[in-house]
């Protein structure tokens, strides 16, 4: 096949094929080192899977990678009959929904402002979004702020102040801006209110920009463990990520290494991939539904700004 | 509607009368608001959260120079003026927090940043398309793993008595070694930790760039008998060269900004000496000891510091860019 090609191309052959024959050394160094790396990011997750479905024995037999000889589901079985994960699960599931909602409707409508390029006080009104990603109070006195407001073991402290803010007002309008104008102007000489152009047209259009922002959000909300720990003192409340930060740190003993091996270190090493892995897959779950629209979002976004 | 239209409009119209003048534009002015006066209601939910939650706050900046009684309240604690300030620097605490991010954003800069650059010019050379899809989905998933679950990751890597590596240390003879408590490496693993999980996301902003190549370049350069490493390095990466430093600026920038995440789970008391930076000290100092004047006195040092290096950062990518980062493009 390929001789049949380079016969039928004049002049070429001799070329093309010297070239084939010195790249292929450097294309294998570049695929050895990218299945490399590829491997390298895909094995701690692969190694907590192995590990949570592990037995004790298991693990004492193994050096490097577990194999779970003796399949089990001991360790999930801990970890979830343990009365406060599923509550935690669920918390973590409101708040990252309502916090989602929440910050894109004001997100948005900001960004949607700020494509306005003759809108009347654009310029203070795109100086006021931007002194605060300069310039903050601190952790301080936004704890303070917080506290004063009532925020302190209150799921909606945990909502309210956060997720809003200029960097994805800007991603978005970026987004906003890309939107064909005759588009618009068409709708407006219809008589369509500048709300639902936004509604009708506009969203829609923006896609891969919303499932980008969106996500940032959600992978960010589901995460965060910090303001739940800093604002939540009644255990009932706690999210999942606080939980599971919980979880792993009380068995951080081995820290203090007296070189005895403790059987409960061994089996909390099994709990702790179960935890690990029941707080990683929900977002395992959304990831390749939104990895097509995110790469393309970052990079439209990235190219505009 | 209409009395509506108009309540609505003239506070905002009568800010723009000062900026703008003339009374003929200001009554093409009042028609356009009239028209737009949904873009202004539009404007309240974000102006009322700012306001509240970004704005207000930094009223508490004072704090630094209070001799704070909460039964007085904010305002009406004593002004000590820049005692706190003193304080830190008598401190050993301070400096070393100070120290210890330099060192890791330095650290950083050097490792952590040209590794995505790297690892976009080698997946540019991946011709195989579902290979290169698979890679990517592979390489972008770390960025979405807390730092909660690499730290636990990491420790269960690492443990002294039970982790992997030690494990195979001993299997080939070597003696178990303490990563987690020595503090001599808490910088590889912090950086190769932040490696692997912002590598792979870091490079899509270069593909991107690489992507909008002129395709003509190349296939002129192979015309001319260019090798594709030699291709790489005077067609690729010059052409990429604006983003890069781009990048870099607002790298150094954020100097200041540690990884507070990444340090804050990964560190622990045996390992203060090194990994304690500004973001952790204030953490600790204010929300753990309940020291709110010093720990408002550290953050207001950082971000005026910040504040500076990032306007600088802001104006030297004006200078490369046309625009800065903090502006919209038109």
């Amino acid at each position: 096949m390929m001789e049949n090609i380079n016969v039928g191309t004049n002049g070429t052959p001799p070329v093309r094929k010297k070239k084939k024959k010195r790249v292929s050394v450097w294309t294998v160094l570049i695929y050895a080192f990218i299945v490399l790396f590829t491997l390298a990011c895909l094995f701690p997750i692969v190694y907590e899977v192995l590990l949570s479905f592990a037995s004790k024995e298991d693990y004492l037999q193994s050096d490097f990678l577990i194999f779970p000889v003796h399949f089990n589901f001991e360790n999930y079985k801990i970890i979830l009959l343990q009365d406060r994960i599923p509550i935690a699960f669920l918390i973590s599931v409101f708040l990252t929904a309502v916090n989602l909602v929440y910050s894109m409707a004001i997100d948005i409508l900001a960004a949607y402002v700020l494509a306005q390029r003759d809108l009347p006080g654009r310029k203070i009104f795109f100086t006021f979004l931007l002194i605060p990603m300069f310039f903050s109070g601190g952790l301080v006195p936004f704890y303070l702020t917080l506290r004063s407001l009532n925020f302190t073991n209150n799921l909606l402290g945990l909502i309210l102040p956060f997720g809003v803010g200029g960097f994805n007002v800007i991603l978005l309008r970026n987004f906003f801006a890309q939107v064909p104008n005759d588009i618009i102007e068409s709708a407006k000489l219809e008589g369509v209110s500048d709300f639902r152009v936004l509604w009708q047209f506009i969203l829609p259009l923006s896609k891969a920009g919303i499932a980008t922002i969106s996500l940032f959000i959600l992978v960010g909300k589901w995460n965060d463990w910090y303001w739940p720990m800093i604002l939540l003192t009644e255990d009932s409340l706690f999210p999942l990520a606080l939980e599971l930060r919980n979880v792993l740190n009380s068995t951080r003993a081995d820290l203090i290494p007296d070189g005895s091996v403790d059987m409960n270190v061994i089996f909390a090493e099994g709990r702790n991939a179960a935890m690990i892995i029941v707080a990683l897959l929900p977002i395992m779950a959304i990831y390749p539904f939104l990895q097509k629209n995110f790469v393309k979002g970052i990079m439209i976004g990235a190219i505009k700004s | 509607m209409e009395q509506l239209e108009r309540t609505e409009c003239l506070p905002v119209s009568e800010q723009i009368k000062s900026v703008k003048n003339g009374k003929q534009k200001n009554d093409k002015l009042r028609k356009k608001l009239k028209k737009k006066w949904q873009f202004y209601v539009m404007m309240i939910p974000i102006i009322a959260f700012l306001l509240v939650f970004s704005y207000y706050p930094m009223y508490g900046i004072v704090l630094a120079f209070k001799d704070y009684m909460p039964s007085k309240g904010i305002w009406g604690s004593e002004w000590i003026g820049f005692d706190h300030f003193k304080a830190l620097f008598a401190l050993p605490d301070f400096p070393r927090a100070f120290r210890n991010t330099l060192i890791i954003s330095f650290l950083s800069l050097v490792f952590c940043f040209p590794a995505p650059i790297l690892l976009a010019l080698l997946l540019n050379e991946i011709k195989v398309k579902w290979f290169k899809k698979f890679t990517q989905t592979a390489i972008y998933l770390p960025n979405f793993i807390s730092w909660v679950i690499i730290a636990g990751i990491v420790n269960s890597l690492l443990s002294y008595s039970s982790g992997a590596v030690n494990n195979i240390l001993e299997s080939l003879g070597l003696s178990r070694v303490e990563f987690l408590t020595e503090p001599k490496y808490f910088y590889p693993i912090l950086i190769l930790s932040q490696i692997w999980r912002d590598a792979g996301w870091g490079t899509i902003i270069y593909i991107a760039a690489i992507s909008s190549i002129d395709p003509s370049l190349y296939e002129a350069a192979q015309i001319d008998g260019c090798k594709r490493l030699k291709a790489t390095w005077y067609i690729t990466l010059p052409s990429i060269m604006p983003i890069i430093i781009i990048m870099f600026v607002q790298a150094v920038g954020n100097v200041l900004n540690s990884n507070f995440d990444a340090i804050f789970n990964l560190y622990n008391p045996t390992t203060y000496e090194v990994a304690d930076v500004i973001d952790t000290l204030v953490y600790r100092t204010g929300i753990d000891k309940g020291e709110f004047e010093r720990a408002t006195a550290i953050g207001l040092f950082k971000t005026v510091i910040n504040f500076i290096l990032l306007m600088s950062a802001n104006k030297i990518v004006k200078k490369i860019n046309g625009y800065g980062i903090y502006e919209v493009a038109e």
